[in-house]
């Protein structure tokens, strides 16, 4: 009778791992439903090679953005001024190394735009970390004014798209496959680092309870400004990367963005209270957005003005399949 | 989240509660996401009934064109004028305009930035009213906004004229500003006529239509005007039409999406600046761009011209853009100010100089004199005749013609983007 007991209750252990495995994995199930839809009814948004490579191409910017907001996610914080950042870094280094007539002329090099697109990412994402790990601003509002400040910013210095940039410069954007590896790289990197070094096991423990993350001995001020930091370096490549893939700096650039790269990290599983998730997923929401976003653009049965409806009813329906995911696993977890 | 040393503890409910207060506060900061879209791709909440979109604000305090000698009226007349501010070279155009007038014809000019608000725009009309000004231009920022305040003004006895950006106040005498619809309008009728001249066997084809967002009405009528050209040609079809929310980047990721999904059309329109480059750039990255004439090449037709589209429209990439005379505005507005203060203004006869509506005003009809101004004989070509008298908002619209750029005038220096857009 125990023996038979005991069995049963490791069946269902094992049964219960298996299913927390597939809801934390969720996205790439999803997502290959969205992919053999979109084969059966857009066949040419998948068709071929050049259709992947034109869709993860124009994925790149808003990836890293992604990127940014999920790192941030994990820590149990929220960085509102992405968008802000990529613009305002990407167009302040063009009126820097542009040579159009309203930049400003200063240097016309690229190296050097590259050093200061991405110290002007870090200058601002360390601020805003500071700001908010050291001071104690709330997140929301420090990032918040940042948004503003920075969006205002971007187009105080020029309205115009920022032109004349060393050809350099806007190469990695420009250049399909690199900016493609860039991406991929930055996920498999982050995805790494978060799952295997301590530093990633900071920023969940402070994610998921700071005050015990404290106690244990991490030190969470200072894993808050990493964390922007790192928000701000990959804002400012997305910056870059936007750039290189117009070849100018668009006067809009990064207007709108944070709400697509929360809208990606919700739907590759991040959670919006921090300490949960994978970095891994969050490519798999980037993906899935962009392929059903595409999916709607080549489409000749869905109008212009459908597009953006359809787009929020799978966001929404993302979000009731997250929010029944967190009651299974918080049920799975209690029976424990 | 646990509290810290010395701190109230906060939980993450607590900032997700934050976080709707600050959306709403960043919704009133002007930070929504169409916020910053706008027809010509700066920045104009405005640009709802706009004929291109203002800009945006940095710049603080205002600045004075002083009159440099008597002119032939009983000024000089103390004109405030508020604006968008300077940053990108269309608002510079525009604004240098206005200063460049005024500071011709004997108008002291007080100009202030509406530093992309509009309680700042009332604010400042309200601060020009009381301070006994004896006229007000007005780069509408919110179409809405402004209403009770230039109503206020209208009705303390000083005149308001807009430019660029309607206003919904019906008391103005008038506003100035192109037609977005009348431009598109041209841009579909060059579509037709490039896709027969490219394409002289064909019988019939196909064309993208690349629109801004939905639901604003500068980007709708960029777009109708377009739209019933086609319709009045069976042999043409438009086979998508794209919402890229007038960004370079949307509309080249969608474009070459679509291209490469369906096949290419024969022809693209674009509905503004932005969007042009965006399809451009798709063209150049799917290794689809040639010049007009040669073998496979895709009829580009788009409005706006600027320094980067006009020299494109030179080397046969883009078959035509369709320009405003957005310098032109402001001293059309001012010397109706002028001839309305002196016929009686808002109380006396000052309606009796403003052009009937119905009618056209030729180049013959309305003169503003040339004069040197950024190396160039600015206002020697009259690129806004004819203009017609139409009635919208409940006041007479100067309607501006536009210009279409071509090969054979992309490079002329009556263009603002070849002015504006130069080193120097």
């Amino acid at each position: 009778m125990s023996t038979e007991r005991s069995t049963q209750r490791r069946w269902f252990s094992v049964s219960d791992d298996s299913l927390l495995t597939i809801l934390e994995h969720m996205i790439w199930p999803i997502l290959a439903i969205v992919i053999i839809g979109v084969l059966a009814t857009v066949p040419g948004t998948l068709s071929t090679f050049t259709s992947v490579r034109l869709i993860l191409w124009s994925a790149v910017p808003i990836g890293l953005l992604v990127l940014a907001e999920s790192i941030c996610l994990l820590s149990g914080h929220f960085d509102l001024s992405i968008g802000a950042v990529a613009g305002f870094s990407a167009m302040f280094t063009a009126m820097v190394i542009g040579n159009a007539p309203q930049d400003w002329n200063v240097v016309h090099n690229a190296w050097i735009g590259f050093a200061l697109v991405i110290s002007v990412g870090l200058l601002i994402g360390f601020v805003n970390g500071y700001m908010v790990g050291v001071v104690g601003i709330n997140p929301f509002l420090q990032t918040l004014s940042f948004l503003i400040i920075f969006q205002g910013a971007r187009t105080a210095i020029n309205t115009q798209p920022g032109s004349g940039l060393p050809h350099l410069f806007v190469q990695p954007g420009g250049t399909p496959d690199f900016a493609i590896g860039v991406f991929l790289l930055a996920f498999v990197l982050f995805g790494i680092v978060m799952r295997y070094t301590r530093f990633g096991q900071a920023v969940y423990a402070t994610g998921s309870d700071d005050h015990a993350a404290r106690e244990v001995g991490v030190s969470t001020e200072r894993v808050i400004i990493a964390v922007y930091a790192i928000s701000g370096v990959l804002s400012a490549v997305a910056g870059l990367m936007i750039a290189g893939y117009t070849s100018v700096v668009p006067p809009l650039i990064g207007d709108g963005l944070v709400f697509q790269a929360f809208a990606g990290a919700v739907i590759g599983g991040i959670s919006l209270f921090g300490g949960r998730g994978r970095v891994t997923g969050a490519l798999g929401g980037v993906i899935l957005i962009q392929i059903i976003q595409s999916a709607l653009s080549n489409s000749n049965l869905v109008s212009s003005t459908q597009n953006q409806m359809i787009n929020g009813i799978v966001l929404f329906v993302a979000i009731l399949l997250y929010s029944t995911q967190d009651r299974i696993r918080s049920r799975i977890l209690a029976s424990d | 989240m646990a509290d810290r040393e010395g701190q109230r503890p906060v939980d993450r409910r607590t900032y997700l509660k934050v976080a709707a207060g600050a959306v709403g506060v960043a919704s009133l900061a002007g930070c929504s996401t169409n916020s910053g879209n706008s027809a010509n791709g700066s920045s104009s909440s405005a640009s709802q009934s706009s004929s291109s979109g203002g800009s945006s604000s940095s710049g603080s305090g205002s600045t004075s064109t002083t009159s440099k000698s008597g002119g032939g009226s009983n000024g000089p007349y103390n004109i405030g004028f508020s604006s968008y501010v300077r940053g990108g070279s269309w608002i510079t155009a525009y604004n240098d305009a206005a200063k460049y007038y005024a500071s011709d014809n004997d108008i002291k000019l007080d100009v202030r930035p509406n530093r992309q608000s509009s309680s700042k725009q009332i604010k400042d009309i309200r601060d020009f009213t009381n301070k006994g000004y004896d006229g007000i231009i007005v780069g509408v920022w919110s179409t809405g906004a402004a209403k009770s305040a230039i109503d206020y003004a209208m009705g303390k006895g000083v005149p308001v004229m807009s430019t660029n950006a309607d206003t919904a106040s019906s008391k103005i005498p008038l506003y100035v500003g192109f037609g977005n619809y009348a431009g598109a309008h041209k841009c579909g009728v060059q579509m037709v006529e490039a896709l027969q001249k490219q394409y002289p066997n064909k019988s019939s084809f196909h064309v993208l239509n690349i629109r801004g967002p939905q639901g604003n009405q500068s980007a709708n009528q960029r777009s109708q005007g377009f739209v019933d050209v086609m319709k009045k040609h069976d042999n043409v079809t438009i086979d998508k039409t794209i919402n890229a929310k007038f960004a370079q980047p949307t509309a080249q990721t969608k474009v070459q999406q679509y291209i490469n999904a369906n096949g290419t059309p024969d022809g693209i329109y674009s509905g503004n600046l932005s969007m042009g480059l965006g399809s451009y750039g798709a063209l150049k990255n799917l290794g689809k761009l040639h010049k007009m004439g040669e073998k496979g090449h895709i009829v580009l037709t788009q409005m706006d011209g600027s320094p980067r589209v006009n020299p494109l429209v030179g080397k046969q990439y883009i078959d035509a853009a369709v320009d405003q005379p957005n310098y032109f505005y402001n001293p059309i507005a001012l010397k109706y100010m002028v001839e309305y203060i002196e016929a009686g203004g808002v109380n006396g006869g000052g309606d009796s100089v403003i052009p009937k509506v119905g009618s056209t005003v030729k180049k013959s009809q309305l003169s503003i004199q040339p004069h040197q101004h950024k190396g160039v004989n600015l206002w020697e070509t009259p690129i806004w005749a004819p203009a017609t008298i139409k009635k919208e908002n409940g006041h007479p619209w100067f309607q501006t013609n536009s210009v279409t750029i071509t090969q054979s005038n992309y490079d002329k220096p009556y263009l603002w983007g070849n002015i504006w857009g130069k080193k120097s």
